[in-house]
């Protein structure tokens, strides 16, 4: 760098591409990132890779470039948005903005790229129903991915410890609200995807906030890294008229921090109210099961008393069958018939006695000849 | 095998429980064997409302920085 005297002032003097690069030097000195809210126009994507767009309002304009990775939501000309990114002057000494992240602003622009992005991710199914899972019943290891600062973090922390004891849980601390909450935020769900005592879920949650504090969570990467997660997920986002892009791909949406834990842990009173009724509703159904046996028992002597009862009566009758037939041998019953018994020696000459209802007459044998 | 890993948890114990209420509506159901059962069942119950009451969650910070890949 040489410097030349102009009269008492001595003024720097630079060749072309020292003169840039002290400039970017003395900017990036002064303002190594800003943030810079205006209107989008003229944005296109150039070779599938780089953004080119120019940020504009009432009085001035200027051209932003950055890469279409970083580009985490949709953006459309008209919409207004705040950039962060550092200022450069190029080598042909052309200002320009090179954006490291960029995101809407005002609830006009939120709502647009919300929707554009929300029928982008559905028309993929990312929200589909078919694709929630259950989550366990009682966990017994659950990770969390909050700011631990935050109030509604401490709601969580506190209902659930309220509710239920003996659970592990894994906290990963994030920023959840700004620029880098998205990349914080994915990079904690890769680390409990992969971790190898896996927990039974993940809980996302995050406070109420303005819309733009919770445009985080509208982050493209950060809801397919979401729908993507092996764990079963669920958010608690904001109030409940609050519905972000990420709640749509958790497996399931709680209202809030507190109705997460209200959702995922049952409350111990209930249980111990339960599992009362559960033993007290066990003695009926033992004494039941005394009284169904006894009635059991109780058929089966009636059913034998019958049985006894119809051998008894069967003798009965074969007894009376029996005396019925002895009778009709009876000799008297013969003689009652007018039939006639003869006794004594059956020869001419013989005497005999025979005996008839009324008589026994002795009588001798005149004539005697075998039949 | 430590001592920690023999200890059953409260849902373990929950699912204990819920066996021996199903043993009784069950076919395997025997009188003979209802008192012990009844006697397993209220031991249970008493032992989760125990831990219910006194067992706090454990409640850890994961000491890894998300801030950057690293």
């Amino acid at each position: 760098m040489l410097y030349q005297i102009m009269g008492e002032k001595m003024a720097p003097k630079f060749s072309v591409s020292d003169f840039i690069a002290v400039t970017n030097q003395t900017l990036e000195y002064a303002y190594p990132t800003v943030e810079i809210e205006g209107e989008v126009a003229s944005f296109k994507v150039n070779q599938g890779k780089f953004v080119f767009f120019d940020l504009k309002d009432e009085g001035a304009s200027v051209g932003c470039f950055m890469m279409l990775f970083q580009l985490r939501v949709p953006v459309e000309d008209g919409m207004k948005v705040v950039v962060t990114a550092s200022p450069k002057l190029t080598q042909w000494g052309k200002f320009s903005l090179t954006v490291r992240a960029i995101r809407p602003s005002g609830e006009g622009s939120i709502k647009k790229s919300f929707e554009i992005l929300k029928a982008k991710l559905d028309a993929e199914g990312l929200f589909a129903p078919e694709r929630k899972r259950p989550l366990p019943t009682i966990p017994r290891h659950i990770a969390v991915i909050s700011s631990p600062q935050a109030a509604g973090y401490a709601d969580f922390i506190k209902i659930l410890n309220d509710r239920w004891g003996g659970l592990r849980v894994d906290v990963a601390a994030t920023q959840v609200q700004g620029a880098d909450a998205p990349d914080q935020i994915i990079r904690a769900l890769n680390y409990f995807n992969t971790q190898e005592d896996l927990p039974e879920m993940i809980v996302i949650i995050r406070g109420g906030g303005s819309a733009d504090d919770l445009s985080a969570f509208n982050d493209e990467q950060l809801v397919r890294a979401i729908a993507a997660s092996r764990i079963p997920t669920i958010t608690g986002i904001g109030h409940e008229v609050d519905l972000s892009l990420s709640d749509l791909a958790a497996d399931v949406r709680a209202a809030t921090p507190s109705n997460v834990a209200q959702i995922i842990v049952p409350d111990r009173k209930d249980v111990i109210r339960s599992l009362r009724m559960q033993v007290q509703s066990l003695i009926p159904n033992l004494l039941g099961s005394v009284d169904r046996l006894r009635q059991q028992l109780e058929g089966r002597i009636e059913d034998a008393a019958e049985r006894v009862e119809q051998e008894i009566e069967k003798r009965r009758r074969q007894l009376q069958q029996t005396n019925q037939l002895l009778a009709e041998f009876d000799p008297a019953r013969v003689l009652e018939r007018g039939y006639a018994l003869v006794r004594g020696k059956l020869a001419v000459g013989g005497q005999i006695e025979i005996e008839t209802k009324n008589a026994i007459i002795k009588a001798r044998i005149d004539e005697y000849e075998q039949k | 095998m430590s001592k920690s890993e023999t200890v059953p948890t409260i849902q373990e114990k929950i699912a204990d429980l819920d066996k021996v209420v199903a043993w009784f509506q069950s076919d395997d159901f025997e009188l003979e064997q209802a008192s012990a059962k009844l006697k397993e069942a209220a031991k249970l119950a008493a032992e989760i409302e125990h831990d219910l009451d006194v067992v706090a969650n454990d409640i850890q910070v994961v000491k890894k920085s998300f801030a950057t890949d690293n």
